[in-house]
């Protein structure tokens, strides 16, 4: 047995494990053991009341409990997916996101005409009251549209954004017709909400590909997790699917069902290269940017003669897109533009 | 020997044992088992509930992708507590540049006065509230931690990373702040009382 005679004041009782167990009505072997202690050191019988008092009447006030139907949906979007183990990388566990709204595996016959696809991404865009900037990709290189929060977009060919120049409001809201990566710079407080035809995507922040088309639309996620809906109210989502990593959502837009599903393959354009991350050490500069060019598919313009050679050591797994350069340049002393939708780094170069 | 080998006479420690040998179910259970109290402390820390559901899944979806490396926590529950602790710090810091996250706890104490005593004024009462209420916020969460959720100091210590004597010294100031003013109350109601009684 412990010697709990040296226990003198409340806090030192208040500081033994086993006695507060036993304060709080717990029967072991522990806690007979204080029974037995206090009716042989009756004179300490005041104090332990009274560190009992002390701690019975501290009351937290609690806070919102998870529902059933929460804890639910919580466990059913972390249950494994055996058979995609491999293809989670060191993305997934820093909580990065990929997504792809892509061609479903069937192509349907013109069930719906190309005129009212095309509707849905007017319909929306007309239906705001703001007036919208719309940036559109008519060349067959990918075009870097930044955005007013910082967020990128590198949008593939033909592929078209809007968004309203303010970008104010609780949502930071895009409206996307074709296929595009986002970099969406991590704000809780302002979620960040991608419509596409019918589907809207909801995110915080973080890295995924939006491809819309054709008759089915399909979310699926390298990594991170996101939540997709029907429709563009999210007010309480009751349809809501919350995908993780190599999972995703087919959307069929004939008869508006939405189910999830293991994801076929790896989504990245470049998966080898987002699950290696972008981790250097003394790496080249002209190495760098050849793997920002493979994931993101934009160009990068520099002075190969300054810059190719100096060394970099960082480690810029899953950060926006702006960050990412944000740091690089801050390294080299350079600073970078983007023009033109190409990035371009101007610096003096590195000595030594 | 491999996890699955493993029987412990603890349930919440087979259940860990079993998830580490890839049962799915096992899993499941103590996802079920923790997300509540995980949900309970992340929200504490951070006043944003889809952002501390994320963390929660994070969480679980890391452990079944480590689960051949993890290890099998003395405690579990201080085990998740710092990982969601961690997880909440390490999101947010992407998002707020130069913050003091890891002084961000917010808990209202109160006091049931029932348990001490029906003469306590509402004077004394309110004070008591107050000064609990108005402790630095890494002795709020000390205190949280060890009266609410009932952990001990390692576990706390290691879910704070702080060193075992330091929460062991902010939980004594803090209980001593509590029990000055509170035996001080003990004399003025005693006193109450007799005036009462003579009077």
């Amino acid at each position: 047995m412990k010697n709990y005679t040296v226990y003198e004041t409340i806090e030192d009782f208040l500081a033994d494990d086993s006695f507060l167990k036993w304060a709080r009505g717990v029967i072991d072997d522990e806690t007979l053991e204080w029974e037995h202690w206090l009716a042989t050191h009756p004179h300490k019988r005041e104090v332990v009341d009274e560190a009992i008092r002390l701690l019975n009447s501290l009351q937290v006030r609690p806070v919102r409990e998870l529902t059933d139907e929460e804890v639910e949906v919580l466990v059913s979007a972390a249950r494994p997916r055996r058979q995609h183990r491999f293809a989670i990388g060191r993305w997934a566990a820093a909580a990065a996101m990929t997504l792809l709204v892509g061609y479903g595996s069937y192509q349907f016959y013109c069930w719906q005409s190309a005129d009212t696809r095309v509707s849905t991404y007017q319909a929306l865009t007309r239906a705001q009251s703001a007036s919208l900037i719309e940036h559109v990709n008519t060349t067959h290189q990918p075009l870097l549209v930044k955005l007013p929060d910082g967020s990128t977009v590198v949008l593939k060919s033909e592929a078209k954004i809007s968004f309203n120049p303010s970008f104010g409001g609780k949502r930071r809201e895009v409206f996307l017709d074709g296929e595009a990566i986002f970099d969406v710079i991590k704000n809780p407080a302002r979620p960040f909400y991608v419509y596409s035809n019918e589907l809207t995507t909801r995110v915080l922040g973080t890295s995924f590909i939006v491809k819309t088309s054709e008759n089915d639309v399909t979310v699926a996620v390298k990594s991170g997790k996101v939540s997709v809906f029907h429709g563009a109210d999210n007010t309480d989502r009751p349809n809501a699917l919350v995908l993780m990593p190599n999972q995703q959502a087919v959307f069929r837009r004939r008869d508006a069902n939405l189910v999830r599903e293991k994801a076929a393959e790896p989504v990245l354009p470049r998966p080898e290269i987002a699950v290696a991350g972008f981790e250097f050490s003394d790496t080249p500069l002209d190495e760098v940017f050849k793997q920002i060019q493979l994931t993101y598919g934009i160009q990068i313009v520099y002075d190969r003669e300054t810059l190719s050679r100096c060394p970099l050591t960082a480690s810029l797994t899953n950060r926006p897109l702006t960050e990412t350069l944000d740091i690089i340049c801050k390294a080299i002393e350079a600073h970078y533009d983007v023009l033109d939708g190409q990035i371009v780094v101007h610096g003096k170069g590195c000595r030594g | 020997m491999t996890p699955s080998e493993l029987h412990f006479s603890d349930p919440e420690q087979d259940l860990w044992a079993r998830f580490r040998a890839g049962d799915e179910d096992a899993y499941s259970s103590l996802m079920r088992v923790y997300s509540r109290l995980l949900f309970r402390y992340g929200c504490r820390l951070v006043a944003d509930e889809d952002f501390v559901k994320d963390c929660i899944q994070d969480i679980f979806f890391d452990l079944w992708e480590h689960r051949s490396t993890v290890s099998q926590p003395a405690s579990i529950k201080a085990y998740l507590f710092k990982a969601i602790r961690l997880r909440i710090f390490r999101e947010q810091s992407k998002w707020i540049r130069g913050a003091d996250l890891e002084d961000n706890f917010e808990v209202e104490f109160s006091i049931e006065r029932q348990l001490i005593d029906r003469q306590l004024a509402d004077e004394t009462h309110r004070k008591l509230e107050q000064l609990l209420n108005a402790l630095p916020k890494r002795q709020k969460e000390i205190l949280y931690l060890r009266f609410y959720e009932g952990l001990s100091h390692d576990d706390i210590s290691r879910i704070m990373t702080m060193n075992r004597q330091s929460v062991y010294n902010l939980l004594h100031e803090s209980i001593l702040r509590l029990r000055r003013s509170w035996q001080g109350e003990w004399v003025l109601s005693f006193l109450f009382l007799i005036r009462e009684i003579f009077s």
